[in-house]
């Protein structure tokens, strides 16, 4: 893509996009496989359940099966034949007969309808391919109760059942052989009305079909297990949620982030444009104001020379007012060359590559101190130095600052008192060391505090004191460079107390502008 | 006849300004400039209208500026210590550069001292006094 490769910051963007995405991809399997797992749990719970339900259902089916025909048989042997006996009449149709009892197979028929009526779910039926006539709805009713006959007369002892759907009602139906027994067969082969009278014990003679409802059965929907699998339900549905939301939300976040960092780089990208301006723009400042000092040295020293030439050799040729205008043009070359020198060293400071040895400070400061005989001897001054470590600077400029500070502190010397200038150093830490030079001279106002550091600043005149308002500007040039800080602390008529804080080594042993 | 003091600068004011600080001192020598590197090496070696010896007579001290055209100082100052003879001479630097490379460069190249240029004519005229005090009564310089 050709926005991304010149666009290094949106190929970022791709790449952290990408780094989501594939988390989102692990995110995606991880979570397809816990609804599988899920799924597959709340499945086989299902198929347990229903199991276990029909189980339920066919046992309590077989149940209602025995029940019926222990009491058919019950009533049987315990009343039927013991009443037959004393001349008791056993009929279909008992009702209308004084005294009489109904059949067995009536009686099982009664018990069903009282059931049904009960609104227990459970009906029952029994049938027969050979009904007595005074039964229209004996035979089989369905292609069930047709297709159980069938079955069980081939295998009387299983029973045959069915699970169906009744007016959406999951149902069972059972149904067991009703066989001739040894009680029954007198009757059964013998009675006037009978539609088949070979019986034999032992013989299919009709079925007992038990029809149950699956879930009824069980007193409700909200079965326990059932409850089991709602929450289950709810709960999968409840995880899949939180899943999405917190993919979403980390989709926010990834864009989010992508945005942020995006917006970083442009910023960051922005401040090093801004950075590399302005160090071109103060080597471009510096080079010019080597250049212009260099090049403006050089007229202002003729100025002087010549100026001094004409004085010695044309003094005799001018007036009073010539010599004057002539001292005050050399006075001023004078000065114009000082500020020049001083922008010169100025620019140097930064222009030149420097390097950084050892350097003895304490060395360094009697040697500045050495220089300075002249302007002690001239002030009465006295200048103290206490033991200074040794650093990794660059010895020359370090050299300068002790020149500029110990010069400044005779130099801006008190007329009651005579100049003492102090110069103590302690090392901080390992890494850092701490120098201060104070004097007992005129001092300064707070306000100038920062002041006295810029550039041809002067807080005195030239009648007062000499100089170009250079001096410090180079110190604390110096100091950064070396990566130190400058201040100065000071009250006026008690003294001045400069404190340098410097590096005691230098993180590369070369810095270059 | 005293041997000549040989200024090479391109800058006549400054020829100027060192011929009226010589005739202020007492040194007596006679006083010969050349305009560039190129003109002292002529001068030196006899070449061109420095082709008659009378015409270039060996300098007893040269007196030299660093940034000149054509031929710089640094290079004439190579090519002088180069040569068996000329090597002998006395080379002073007089420049307006204080830097500290130039320095080095220079006493690396045999160079018997180094002036930044005096800003004053006072300052001119007391430099070129202990210069011939120093090169003309106190040193011994070989005789040819």
């Amino acid at each position: 893509m050709p926005s991304s490769k010149s666009n290094p910051k949106a190929s970022l963007v791709k790449q952290l996009l990408e780094i989501f995405k594939i988390r989102d991809w692990h995110l995606f399997t991880v979570g397809f496989l816990c609804f599988l797992g899920l799924a597959s749990i709340l499945a086989s719970l299902y198929y347990v359940t229903q199991d276990h339900l029909k189980n339920s259902v066919l046992q309590a089916a077989s149940r209602y099966s025995e029940v019926i025909n222990e009491f058919r048989t019950l009533y049987t042997s315990e009343v039927v034949a013991r009443l037959v006996p004393q001349g008791v009449m056993v009929s279909h149709d008992y009702r209308e007969h004084e005294g009489a009892i109904p059949l067995p197979a009536t009686m099982s028929l009664l018990l069903g309808k009282k059931l049904r009526i009960s609104d227990s779910g459970v009906q029952w039926n029994l049938y027969s391919d050979f009904p007595f006539p005074w039964r229209p709805d004996g035979g089989p009713q369905d292609s069930f109760e047709a297709l159980a006959l069938e079955q069980l007369r081939q295998n009387p002892t299983q029973p045959f059942y069915q699970f169906e759907t009744i007016n959406n009602q999951q149902v069972l139906r059972f149904a067991t052989a009703d066989l001739m027994r040894p009680s029954c067969i007198g009757c059964h082969n013998n009675h006037a009305d009978s539609p088949k009278t070979d019986w034999q014990v032992g013989n299919v003679r009709g079925v007992l079909a038990v029809t149950l409802p699956v879930v009824e059965s069980f007193g409700g929907k909200l079965t326990g297990i059932n409850l089991v699998f709602i929450i289950s339900a709810i709960l999968f549905m409840l995880g899949g949620l939180l899943l999405g939301m917190l993919i979403s939300r980390q989709r926010r976040n990834a864009t989010v982030i992508a945005a942020h960092a995006s917006e970083l780089e442009r910023e960051i990208a922005i401040r090093k444009q801004r950075e590399k301006e302005l160090e071109s723009s103060n080597t471009d400042l510096l080079q010019f104001a080597h250049i212009a000092s260099h090049d403006l040295s050089e007229p202002a020293r003729k100025v002087m020379a010549f100026g001094g030439l004409l004085s010695d050799e044309c003094e005799h040729l001018l007036g009073e007012d010539a010599k004057y205008y002539l001292k005050t043009m050399i006075d001023a070359s004078n000065r114009m060359r000082t500020l020049i020198d001083g922008l010169l060293n100025y620019s140097r400071v930064s222009k030149n590559t420097i390097s950084f040895d050892n350097v003895d400070l304490t060395e360094i400061a009697n040697n500045a101190k050495s220089d300075l005989a002249l302007a002690i001897a001239d002030t009465s001054g006295r200048i103290e130095i206490g033991d200074l470590p040794t650093i990794e600077a660059y010895e020359p400029q370090i050299r300068q600052i002790f020149q500029n500070m110990l010069a400044n502190g005779l130099k801006f010397h008190s007329t009651e008192s005579a100049p003492v200038v102090r110069v103590e150093g302690k090392l901080l830490n390992d890494a850092t060391c701490r120098i201060r030079i104070s004097d007992n001279g005129i001092g300064f106002a707070l306000k100038y505090q920062n002041r006295i550091f810029q550039i041809f600043e002067r807080l005195h005149s030239r009648k007062e004191y000499a100089g170009s308002g250079i001096g410090l500007a180079v110190c604390r040039k110096i100091v950064e460079r070396h990566g130190g800080k400058i201040t100065v602390e000071s009250q006026i008529a008690v003294g001045t107390t400069f404190t340098i804080i410097l590096p005691v080594k230098q993180p590369k042993n070369v810095h270059e502008i | 006849m005293l041997k000549p003091i040989l200024m090479a600068d391109d800058d006549r004011d400054d020829c100027l300004l060192a011929r009226r600080a010589l005739e202020k001192s007492k040194v007596g020598n006679p006083f010969v400039t050349v305009e560039d590197g190129e003109e002292l090496l002529d001068y030196l070696f006899r070449r061109g209208k420095y082709s008659d010896p009378e015409k270039s007579v060996r300098p007893i001290l040269i007196l030299l500026d660093l940034n000149m055209p054509r031929v710089k100082g640094i290079e004439a100052l190579k090519e002088i210590k180069a040569d068996p003879e000329l090597c002998k001479i006395p080379v002073v630097v007089l420049t307006t550069s204080s830097q500290e490379e130039d320095i080095l460069q220079c006493y690396r190249n045999h160079i018997s001292g180094y002036i930044v240029k005096p800003v004053t004519l006072a300052g001119l005229c007391e430099a070129i006094d202990t210069l011939g005090n120093y090169w003309f009564n106190l040193v011994q310089l070989p005789e040819r």
